[in-house]
Parts: C-alpha cells; sequence; structure tokens
C-alpha cells in the first residue's frame, strides 16, 4: 500500500498549524541578523521579522537547510511508515535548497522526489495545497509528482515590490536589473521566468499598479473555467485586500485559494516590507 | 616526506583544509555569481567544513572512524550548493578511503575517482564549469600516474595543478562567469583545500597570495576561438557503459569533455574537429539520439554581429532629460527638439550605431515625426516608431517598454504615450489677442496637448493655473522638468502647494535643462 509523505520548506509562508492540519513536514531555511540565528516560521514570525528588518543596520543572511536536515525529515517520515515522499521547494534559481534536498534523498532508502517549483511563497503553496487534495482522495505517487511538475511550469506570476533594494541586494535581482537606477520613480512589476526574477512592466504611480496586474491578469486568464489564487503580502495587508476586491468585479471563476499569506522571514529577506505577490493558474 | 597518509594525518589535513578556507572566505566570496550571485560561497564552504572539524575532534583515530565523522560532520554542516558538493565529494573520497588503515598514492588516486562519482551523482543535472568539473578534471589529472610508484606529494602536486588548469576553464563553459570575467567560486575553494594540504605537506603553508593573484584579482579572459570548430553533444544508450572507456577515448579527439549518466545511459559532450569520430565512438557502444552539432566559429562570428533585441532611441534636448531617457533604457539620444530638429541623415547615423538590427524611436516632437520616418525608410534596421510628441509621451513610452515581441511592445508604448496630458510653460514670442484675454510679447503662457490655458506674467503662478484647471480626480501622477531659469528652492515651494492642493496626486519634480520652456510637464 503507497503512502506519501509531503514534504515542504518553510518558504510557501504558510503558518506552523497548516503543516500539522495537513500532515506535512516542513524544513525550514534559516534567517541570520549577524549572531542571532532564526528558523524561518518557526524561531520569527513576519511580524517580528519586518520590525527587526527596519531596525537593523545590516541586512539580514538566509540559509538553505542543510543536507542532514532532509535526510532526518525523510527519515522521519519513513518511520511512520509512508512509503513515498515529495519534497516540493522554492525555486532552485533562488536558493540552494532543491541541492540540499536531492542530495538527501540518495540517503534514504525510500523514493523520494525532489521538486524544484521553480517558485516561492503563494505559488508553492498552490502546489502543496493541491497535493494535499490529490492525496487525501487516494491519488498515486506518479499521479502527484506528475501534477507537481505541471503545476510548477503553470504558475504565473505577478509581484509588486515597493522597493527593488533588498532585492538587489541580496543578490536576487536577476534580469530585473534592468530596473535599477532610473531617475524617475518606477513602480517595477515583477515576474518569475523559469525560476529566475524578471521584470514585466513598469508603471509610474503606485495607484497605477492594481490597474495594470488587473489588466495583465485579465488578458491572460480570458475564458477560463477556473482560475486558483494565492496572494502573498509582506508586512501590510491591505494592498492583497484591495486587489483581491478589485478581481472580484471582474466576474471570472476565480477560487482564492490563499489570500492572506504572510511573506515570512526568509523570502521577506529579498522582498522587503511592502511587497505584494500575486499567483495564479488555470485549472483545466 | 611521507608516503602515505595515516589516521593522524588526515585529522591534521581537514584542518589545515578549513584554515585555509577561512583564510581565503573573502577573496571565494568575491567570486560569487553562480548559481545564485550572494556572495556567500567562502561562508558556506568555511561552514561545512567547519562541522568535519567538529566532528573529527570527537572521533577516534582509526581511519574508519576518522572516515565516518568526516561524512557525517560535512551532511551536517553542508550550506549552500557548494557546500553540498563538497560534502558530497568528501563522502565519495571518505568511502574510499575507510576501507584502508593508511592512504597510499594509490588509495588517494582511487579516492578521488569516488569522490567525483558521488559527486556528479547527487546533483540531478549536473553543471559543467562549477566545482564538479573542477573534481572531474583533478581526479583526471592523477589517473594515468603510475599508481604505487609515484610519490604521494607528486600526486598531490598534480592533482593540484589540474585543479588550477581546470578552475581557469571554468568560464568557457558557463557563460556567467565569462561575462563577470570569474572563474568559479565553488572550484576556487577546492583550489584553495588542495593548495592548503599540499602546501602542508610540503612544510610550506598556504600560498594565498599566489592564488589570490591568478584567480581572484586578474580578470578572466576567455580565448574566444576555440582550436576545436565543432561543439558535439549527444545521448547514447546502451548496455553496461564504461563512462571512463568513453573519455578516454573522446581525449584523443578534443576537448571540453563531458560524459555524464550511468550504466545504461550517458551525455556525451566534446569539442572536437571531428564530430563524426566523436559519433563512431557512440555508435560503436549502443544507440544515439538528440545529437547536436555546434559550428563554434561561426557563433562566435554570430554573436560578435548584432544583437535581435530592440533598442531604444529618442530625440530630446537637456542634459536633465537626456539623462531621465537614458536611465529608463533608452540607448542614444540625438540632441534636438523645438526650433532645433536634427536632420534625417543624423537620426540615420544614430541608428547605425545602435547595437541592434531592430530600433524603436521616439521623436518626441510633432516636427521630428516625419524626419524619423524618413530615415526610417533609409535605415537598412528594422525601424519602428512610436510617435511621440512631446517629451512627457516620449517619457511614458519609454517607461512602457519591455522586452517581448516588438510589435506588441510598440502597441503598448504608443498607448502609454496617448494616456498621458503634456504641458509646457513658455514666453511669447510676440503679442497676441487670444479670445478676450490679451498676451504681451514675453508673458509666459502654459499649452496643454497644444491648446493654451493660461498666460500671465510669473510662471509659476501660470502653472498653477493650468494644473487647477487641468488635474482630475483621475489624475495620479504629476510630473514637472524645470530649466535654468528656476531655482530649486522656487521649485520646493512648488512641490508643497501641489501637494496640498491634489493631495490624490504623486508629484515628481525634475531638473530638465531644457531651453526655451521654463518648465514641461505632465499629468497623468
Amino acid at each position: 500500500m503507497e503512502k506519501v509523505g509531503l514534504v515542504t520548506d518553510s518558504t510557501c509562508d504558510l503558518p506552523l498549524s497548516y503543516y500539522k492540519e495537513n500532515d506535512v513536514l516542513m524544513v525550514p531555511l534559516v534567517v541570520r541578523f549577524g549572531d542571532e540565528i532564526f528558523k524561518d516560521w518557526m524561531d520569527i514570525k513576519p511580524d517580528e521579522f519586518y520590525q527587526r528588518l527596519a531596525e537593523a543596520s545590516e541586512l539580514p543572511k538566509t540559509s538553505q537547510p542543510t543536507v542532514a536536515d532532509f535526510i532526518n525529515a525523510y527519515n522521519a517520515l519513513k518511520n511512520q511508515g509512508f512509503t513515498h515522499i515529495i519534497s516540493l521547494h522554492l525555486s532552485s534559481k533562488l536558493s540552494g535548497t532543491v541541492g540540499s534536498a536531492e542530495a538527501a534523498r540518495g540517503e534514504v532508502d525510500i523514493p523520494v522526489e525532489v521538486v524544484d517549483t521553480k517558485m516561492i511563497s503563494g505559488g508553492v503553496a498552490l502546489i502543496l495545497r493541491s497535493l494535499i487534495e490529490m492525496r487525501r482522495n487516494g491519488s498515486s505517487f506518479q499521479e502527484m509528482v506528475k501534477k507537481a511538475y505541471e503545476l510548477s511550469e503553470k504558475i504565473s506570476t505577478l509581484g509588486y515590490l515597493s522597493t527593488l533594494k533588498y532585492l538587489e541586494l541580496g543578490g536576487r535581482i536577476g534580469k530585473a536589473q534592468a530596473l535599477v537606477g532610473t531617475l524617475l520613480d518606477i513602480k517595477p512589476l515583477l515576474t518569475l521566468e523559469d525560476g529566475v526574477v524578471a521584470p514585466y512592466k513598469r508603471v509610474r504611480g503606485a495607484k497605477k499598479v492594481i490597474p495594470e496586474i488587473i489588466r495583465s491578469f485579465q488578458s491572460k486568464v480570458k475564458d477560463a473555467k477556473k482560475v486558483k489564487i494565492a496572494l502573498s503580502s509582506a508586512g501590510d495587508i491591505e494592498e492583497a485586500k484591495r486587489l483581491r476586491s478589485e478581481l472580484e468585479k471582474l466576474n471570472l471563476p476565480l477560487e482564492f485559494v490563499f489570500s492572506q499569506i504572510q511573506i515570512g522571514s526568509v523570502i521577506g529577506t529579498y522582498t522587503g516590507p511592502g511587497a505584494l505577490l500575486f499567483f495564479w493558474y488555470v485549472e483545466s | 616526506m611521507k608516503n602515505s597518509l595515516k589516521a593522524g594525518d588526515i585529522v591534521e589535513l581537514v584542518k589545515v583544509a578549513y584554515l585555509s578556507l577561512k583564510s581565503s572566505e573573502e577573496e571565494i566570496n568575491e567570486l560569487n555569481v553562480f548559481p545564485v550571485p550572494d556572495g556567500d560561497t567562502g561562508t558556506n564552504l568555511r561552514l561545512t567544513m567547519e562541522k568535519v572539524v567538529e566532528e573529527i575532534q570527537r572521533a577516534p583515530t582509526r581511519m574508519d572512524e576518522i572516515s565516518k565523522a568526516i561524512i557525517y560532520g560535512a551532511l551536517r554542516g553542508a550550506r549552500g550548493n557548494s557546500g553540498v558538493i563538497l560534502s558530497q565529494i568528501l563522502r565519495g573520497f571518505f568511502d574510499e578511503a575507510s576501507q584502508k588503515e593508511e592512504l597510499f598514492s594509490d588509495d588517494i588516486i582511487s579516492s578521488l575517482k569516488r569522490a567525483k562519482e558521488v559527486a556528479y551523482q547527487a546533483v540531478r543535472k549536473p553543471v559543467e564549469g562549477t566545482m564538479l568539473t573542477v573534481i572531474k578534471d583533478t581526479y583526471r589529472g592523477v589517473k594515468d600516474l603510475k599508481k604505487k610508484e609515484t610519490p604521494l606529494i607528486e600526486v598531490l602536486e598534480k592533482a593540484l595543478s589540474s585543479a588550477k588548469n581546470s578552475l581557469r576553464r571554468t568560464p568557457e563553459y558557463l557563460p556567467i562567469l565569462k561575462e563577470a570575467g570569474v572563474v568559479d567560486a565553488g572550484g576556487f575553494g577546492l583550489v584553495v583545500i588542495l593548495e592548503g594540504i599540499t602546501g602542508f605537506l610540503r612544510g610550506e603553508g598556504l600560498r594565498k597570495e599566489e592564488l589570490v593573484r591568478d584567480f581572484v584579482r586578474t580578470p578572466i579572459l576567455v580565448e574566444e576561438s576555440s582550436k576545436f570548430q565543432y561543439c558535439t553533444e549527444f545521448l547514447m544508450r546502451g548496455g553496461k557503459i564504461n563512462r571512463d572507456e568513453i573519455e578516454e577515448e573522446l581525449e584523443a579527439l578534443g576537448d571540453s569533455i563531458v560524459v555524464a549518466g550511468d550504466e545504461r545511459q550517458v551525455r556525451i559532450h566534446v569539442h572536437t574537429n571531428e564530430p563524426d569520430k566523436a559519433l563512431a565512438c557512440g555508435l560503436r557502444r549502443g544507440e544515439i539520439t538528440e545529437v547536436k552539432i555546434n559550428n563554434m566559429w561561426e557563433e562566435i562570428e554570430k554573436r560578435a554581429s548584432l544583437d535581435e533585441k530592440p533598442k531604444l532611441l529618442a530625440v530630446a534636448t537637456g542634459e536633465g532629460i537626456k539623462d531621465i531617457f537614458k536611465s529608463l533604457g533608452v540607448e542614444i539620444v540625438v540632441n534636438g527638439g523645438q526650433s532645433m530638429n536634427p536632420s534625417s541623415s543624423e537620426i540615420l547615423e544614430a541608428l547605425k550605431q545602435l547595437k541592434s538590427k531592430k530600433a524603436i524611436v521616439l521623436p518626441n516632437n510633432k516636427n521630428v515625426i516625419l524626419t524619423c520616418e524618413q530615415a526610417q525608410k533609409l535605415s537598412d534596421k528594422e525601424v519602428y516608431i512610436v510617435p511621440t510628441a512631446t517629451i512627457p509621451q516620449g517619457i511614458s513610452a519609454a517607461v512602457a517598454f519591455r522586452e517581448g515581441e516588438i510589435g506588441e511592445v510598440t502597441e503598448e508604448m504608443k498607448e502609454a504615450a496617448s494616456e498621458v496630458k503634456s504641458g509646457e510653460v513658455t514666453r511669447a514670442v510676440r503679442d497676441a489677442n487670444l479670445g478676450k484675454e490679451k498676451i504681451k510679447k514675453g508673458d509666459f503662457l502654459a499649452l496643454v496637448d497644444g491648446e493654451i490655458i493660461s498666460t500671465g506674467k510669473n510662471v509659476l503662478s501660470v502653472f498653477k493655473k493650468t494644473l487647477e484647471k487641468m488635474v482630475s480626480e483621475e489624475d495620479s501622477v504629476i510630473t514637472v522638468f524645470y530649466n535654468d531659469e528656476l531655482r530649486k528652492e522656487e521649485m520646493e515651494k512648488v512641490k508643497k502647494w501641489v501637494e496640498n492642493k491634489f493631495p490624490h496626486c504623486e508629484l515628481e519634480i525634475k531638473w530638465g535643462g531644457q531651453p526655451l520652456y521654463p518648465l514641461i510637464f505632465s499629468i497623468e
């Protein structure tokens, strides 16, 4: 009898209770303020993180889990009687987490599929949620693996950061480097392109951000039968609420799977406060 | 000089490796551009090794127990992609070594072989030009030494020199390294470890200065024209594939050899002048598929020619305004504007200088649009014109520029330009009657989209009157470019006034340096 264990990391930005309720094993990344080390979501919650970030003289650093962390996680599931494991992680272009997980899978004697979701935050959460439902409905390991890869290709991302400073200083700016250094105050809309941060569009004026997101979204989901959505915010969730209410006016078949995700300390190290990330996919 | 390494020596060398990494941590960090350019490779390698040192201090001094402790410590401490690979290298090496009581030359060679294999297996998609390549070449450099007879120190010296040669070539594999002009950071870490160990056994210590000079301070230039013309790559399937044997055969044909996979299937990559022989090498052993042969010399030539990505060209005057266009990604700004229109040959010349086959042109003046259209006809490039008639329209269009299909992008730019109200404040050149109002020569008048909105003796009050008439509830951004007729302090006051008057708008005031118009502004 197949029993599929689900592992993810803290960058799905879901609260600890979510993993507990849904029988998912979460392996945390780590954030460091100088010599102080915190396990993402376990030792430091978003509110405290943004507070510290505002007061910190030096930007925090982040680290992926170690190989041993994953070996321990996989073995723990094996000991609980799981026969297969799917390990869902944030984009390998942004973090070495997938690398640690990959190295660990050889040390365990049950099949482990390490999935590079090419996503972060709500994007990973959407895939996790879908797998949780499949497992509940009795889907096989193979079917779930297939779905995970399918979704990682399918999910679209639009993101708005109130500043590119954190992304740039943290070395994650990717192709959005081109947006840095404009002399006018430009609001960049970003996307993830094959797991790398890339520029999507530039607008002027904070008020045009949400209309532009709506406009881009609409042009991409015409005739969709069902669209699943996750919204992640860093700090303030007012913008996410506003985006949600604008989206609801569109008269499209939208399902808000997660609409109030708080971006945690590791992803928040690179987005900075005030970020809004919008993830969606069309359910076929 | 020792001819074998005993457990006690290993403990010492592990500490030497750790201290070597620690002393070079900053330099390794500096090189880090791949896969995530966050400058922490050195730190990650050091932290990984730190745990190894911690573990062996607790272990009894027997080779198998020391080996176990090293493997365990590395797995526990592995940080970052490079740390993970280092942990796998150590795991492979000491897996093999743990079966011996002391390590002789031949044991070192076979342990290096195992290290290379384990490292490659642990990574799903091995990327060449990284630590993986360096460990592979390190082994390759020593594998043909007479295993038993070669003195230990010579094996290590050969391993070190092979690692250095390999490191120097990492930018040939990884374009991102080539662009940055650096060698791979993790690979450099491996060289640091080998240098430290070899130096210690020689009784000299780490020659860090030399390493830093050769690999960190010297920009790495890649020989563009490889002596081999064809990059040949294919997938081969068969039973019981012997990768070492294939590698050896390919070495006679060229360089940049990669043979990755398992006993049933391998991906083969080689730069050679005899792609036929490379393919034959696969065909003799099984079936081949996904064959790709690129003529690299032709590609180098192509790369030296023009980009396919469209570049922006704009016409404008005023140093401030030009700088703003450039910061928005405009490649060339041709000097010109109201009453100083550029000629079509000037535009044509600028188009020629653009390093792209495709151009998008922003004329930014009604009278320049036609000139640009003429240049468009004469140019041998694919030229698109977004017919912006004012500087604010041009700026909105430039903001809307993005990578993408050029037709679609220019449409978006046109739309963006059409959404902005453009205004300017200038002086009347003669007396005139304007409906009920009389304008005297030298009075200020404000125009919005070509229409006179207000007039007066004071430039700033004319501007304020215009905003009062033109800013609506829907507008959200007001942008103002001023020139040297106005002082910064005056503009600060205007700023306060606008912020009070139109709290729903964001305001940006910039020095534009444009002639003729004290103020150019936009409302959108």
